[in-house]
Order: C-alpha cells, then structure tokens, then sequence
C-alpha cells in the first residue's frame, strides 16, 4: 500500500512514525476486509442506496435566502464578504 | 410528584393540561444534568436557552403539543442554531450552526425542550464513544466501561436519567449497540424515515436518526413526530406515519431467529435471556423459526468499506476555509494549497476519522474501486435481497445486538479491526436499509445490561415496538 500517495488524495499528512504506524493498521485492515472478493456477483447490480427513491423534482422559484454575513462570521478569517486564507503561492 | 420517575408521554399530557409547568420539569433536568454530568460526561454542551424555551411553552397554546414541556438530549450530530454542535471533533469544536437540523425542528414544533447535545464517537465513528475529542462518556451502571457507540452520550443520559428521551444516530449500529450497553430502548427507523437535513454527514446511504428512552412508548411517540417526507433531503420518504403508540402486539406472530448470530462466540447470558424473550413471545402466540440469511459472515467488512467510502467524500468539505478549525500558519507559511487543506485537516481530525478517510480514499482510488467500493455496493445487493425473502416468512427477525457486554475503557482502543468487529450483528441492517432496535432484557453476571435487536421488513417499525413492549414484564429490568 503507497502510503503517501493515499495521504496526498486524502488530503493528510503524517509524519514518520505516524506512516509507518497507520501503514501497518491500514494494511491488517483491508487484508481482512480482501474475504469480500470471494463472493460471486457476476450480474449483481450494486446498491447505491437501500431504498428505491425517485428523481425529486420541485418547482424552480425563489427559496428562502442565505443571509451571508452569518455564514461569513462563521469563517477562520474574513475580510468584508470574503474568506480570507494565507498567502499559497510563492 | 415525582419528576424522575415520569415518561415523556406522562410530562406531556401533564404539561398540556397545566397541572406541570414545562420551566419546573426543565430545571429538574438541567440541575440533574450539571449534578451528575462530571461523572458521566455524558453531555458535551448544556443549552442556556431551555429555561426560556420552556417558558414559551408555558405561556403558549399547547393542546397540540405532542412532545409538550418534554426535555430531550440531542446527540452532537444534529445541527442546532446557536448551539454548539462538533461532531465531537476538534474540527468543529467551536462551530455554531446557523441553522437547525430538521430533526431539531421538528421537536421545538412539537414542544419538546432541547436541554443540550450528547457526547458521541467523533463523527459518529467508533463503537465506544472512545474516538470523542471530549474523552469518552462512562456506562451508568459501571463508570470504568464504555457506554458503547457511537451514540454512547444519548445513551448514557437517559439510562442516568438525565432526560426521558434522547435522540442518536445509526450508521452501522450506533443507536442500537450503546442502548444495548447501557440497558435503555434505542430503535433505528427504516432508511428515509427521518429526515437527514441537518444531520452532520458521516455515510449518507447508512445515516439515520432515531430515539432512545426507558420505555418503549416514548419512542414511540417521538418517531411520530420525526418521521416524514422533508423537502430538504431528497432521500426522504414519502410513506404515511402510523400511529406508532397504538401499535398493537400481533396475534400469530412469526419470529424468525438468526441462526448464525445465536452461535458460542456470544457471551452465555446473552443467549439466555434472548431464549427467554423467545419463550415469552412464544408464550404470547408467537411461533419462532431458524432464519439463515446470505452473506453475514462479510457484512462487517462490506460495511466498512462503504462506510469509509462515504465518510472519505463527505469528510472532504473540512478544509479551514469557510468554518471550524484551521492550523496556526502564522509563523510557518503553507508552501501551497494542499499543504494548507493537508495540515488543517491533519491537526483538526482524530486518529479513528483519519484512518477511515485514508481507507475510503484508497477503496474509491483508481485501480481498487472496483474490487472494493463496487463490489462491496454488490455484495450489499445480496445481503438485502437475503433479508427480504426472509421478510416474505416472518414479521420480525431476532439476533442478540452484540456478542458479549460492555467492555472496559481503554482496553479495545489499540486495535482498530477488533473494534470494527463489535458490530457484527447491527451493520448488516444498515446494509440493507431496514428498522431496528434495541430492547434491554437483562444484565450479565458483571451487572452489565444486555440487549435484545428486533429487526423488521422496510417500514414495519409497529412490528418491532409492540414486539418490544411485550417483553416488558417479566424481562424488563428498568
């Protein structure tokens, strides 16, 4: 298992110790999840969902609105309306 | 009056015809909750608006209050507009929705008080309230062993008694496993039942809200309120909600036992009791039946793999820009975007929700989905189709909830797949979308409770509680 190319797609970083570690639980782990693979399923359809639901389709008029100074306020950092991040990139 | 001792449907009609005041019942549990609370940690965040809440409905028009004056304890999954709600994540430990899960709704409507928000599994993952950023919440009848999980604080807090009623989440067992653990009534409706609106995600096609209480008849009335069609969740379903208090026990019931889950992996009391609960509704007309089901033997593994599938794309919206936690970056620049998602996400999550974000990314990644994510989705075909052929023969099926009671705190915590393990007999239902619960019928030789799950067909949620109210009695310990 390519450890670092799982954490990079996951979007987490782990240092050393901490690769090493989940390498070895993630590996035990799927391993024992591998038994899956020995059951037939030739011309099973997946199930996405376990309820049947249909396409809901609703009217298209104007909702209720989003006040968007009570999201903003929620934000690490702001400025006026906008989100504000650290410089990333050089 | 003896407020303690009071079911939720006794406070409401109580409340509703002005012979209890909703402020008093309030008072009563929050002072209970602030008493008992530093044992048990059971509850992450007290609300400082009940008090005023309850004066509301004292002063309104209640007649139609189903829930009138009832305090209830929400888990810290549903979204609640000015207060507090974390998932029990570091990620989100000082987030303020500013708006109210459906859920939440539903109760204010119904005149239900919210005193506050339970502790739980960070994100609802984990299956002994163990993975919490506020440390683990402690089993009422044993304060050194785990209520179980993920739910463990809604049920905690009604087993002490710190509510009548408390709402949790089942994902793969996380209302019915922690209600098995601490002696209290847990069902998890059919999937669609309720509204998931509101409800922080952890995997969308498994998550389903539902009540925990002492009695039976309290939940009852709480899926009443809470089921529905819900505009906002598309994945909501539009049935008509019986009267679920009136459910009446079924004459010529037929009870099919799993057979597989009846085997010596589990503890001896366990199987016991669960015999005498089939005596008993064998005694009441029933006839019982060996049910084998396909595939159970995988269901743990099949779960788990869609679960972390989902939990890996649901979690990807945790990112440090538009709310919740983001790592200091004052004195350590990022070098570039993905370093600046990377470290918020490493600092801001636990161990467990790390784990299942890496495996789930890895099931979906190119080269593995389809040997994992798809054919787990297949595998998941089959076992449904398994249940419902089993449905055509019998109203009910019944399965102890675990193999054996509550363990100590700690002593599982370093071994994740054993963890993962526990919830052999409850994934498989999530599987397959159907209702559940958890009766209690009895503690063990260790004075730790144990319960009884009572699985039904989509949408047969009556089955299961009168079914559970008649192993009341003799079975019954609370």
């Amino acid at each position: 298992m390519d450890i670092q190319k799982i954490a990079k797609l996951s979007r987490l970083q782990f240092n050393e110790s901490e690769q090493e570690k989940i390498k070895g639980q993630l590996e035990k782990i799927i391993t024992a999840f591998d038994r899956i693979k020995n059951i037939p399923t030739e011309k099973v359809e997946p199930l996405i969902t376990p309820i049947e639901i249909e396409n809901t389709l609703r009217p298209d008029i104007h909702g209720e609105d989003i006040n968007t100074d009570k999201y903003i306020e929620l934000a690490p950092e702001s400025v006026g309306r906008l989100y504000k991040v650290p410089r990333v990139i050089s | 009056m003896n407020i303690d001792n009071m079911s939720a449907i006794e406070i409401a009609e109580k409340v509703r015809a002005g012979k209890l005041l909703a402020v008093d019942v309030t008072e009563h549990y929050l002072k209970r909750c602030q008493r008992l609370n530093n044992r048990l940690n059971a509850i992450i965040s007290l609300s400082e608006q009940a008090m005023i809440e309850a004066e509301k409905i004292d002063n309104g028009k209640k007649e139609n209050l189903a829930l009138a004056g009832v305090p209830v304890l929400l888990k810290d999954m549903f979204c609640t507009q000015n207060l507090k709600t974390t998932a029990a994540s570091k990620i989100l430990k000082e987030f303020v929705p500013p708006y109210s899960s459906t859920v939440t709704e539903k109760l204010q409507s119904a005149g239900a008080i919210v005193l506050g928000k339970c502790n739980q599994d960070e994100f609802a993952m984990g299956s002994s309230n163990e993975t919490s950023f506020f440390g683990p919440a402690k089993n009422p009848w044993n304060l050194e062993y785990v209520t179980g999980g993920s739910s463990g604080g809604s049920a905690a807090a009604v087993a002490a008694r710190l509510a009548p009623l408390s709402i949790g989440t089942d994902t793969g067992g996380s209302i019915r496993q922690p209600a098995s653990f601490c002696g209290v009534f847990g069902i998890k409706p059919t999937y669609g039942r309720i509204s998931r609106y509101g409800i922080i995600a952890f995997a969308s096609s498994f998550d389903q809200a539902g009540p925990l209480s002492l009695r039976v008849k309290d939940s009852s009335l709480c899926l009443e309120v809470l089921c529905g069609k819900d505009e906002k969740d598309s994945t909501s379903i539009s049935q008509p909600v019986p009267r679920f208090s009136n459910a009446q026990f079924k004459n010529n019931l037929k009870v099919g036992r799993i057979k597989s889950f009846f085997n010596n992996q589990v503890n001896k009391s366990i199987l016991n009791k669960a015999n005498e609960a089939m005596d008993l509704l064998k005694s009441n007309g029933a006839q019982i039946v060996d049910i084998d089901i396909d595939h159970l033997e995988v269901a743990v593994d099949t779960y788990y793999l869609i679960a972390m599938s989902e939990a890996s794309s649901n979690l990807s919206r945790y990112d440090g820009v538009r709310y919740g936690y983001r790592a200091d970056f004052s004195r350590n620049q990022p070098k570039n975007l993905e370093d600046f998602y990377s470290r918020t996400r490493s600092e801001g999550f636990g161990e467990e929700v790390k784990r299942r974000i890496a495996l789930g990314t890895y099931s979906l990644s190119s080269g593995y989905y389809e040997a994992y994510y798809l054919q787990a989705a297949k595998v998941r075909r089959l076992i449904r189709n398994s249940f419902l052929r089993a449905f055509e023969n019998v109203d009910v099926l019944v399965s102890p909830v675990t193999t054996d009671t509550a363990f100590r705190i700690g002593e599982k915590t370093e071994n994740p797949l054993e963890m993962y393990y526990n919830d052999s007999f409850t994934t498989c239902v999530n599987l397959a979308g159907l209702p559940a619960a958890s009766v209690p019928i009895g503690f063990d030789n260790k004075g730790l409770p144990m319960g009884l799950q009572l699985i039904a067909n989509d949408f047969q949620e009556e089955v299961i509680l009168s079914t559970a109210q008649k192993n009341r009695g003799p079975l019954q310990v609370l």
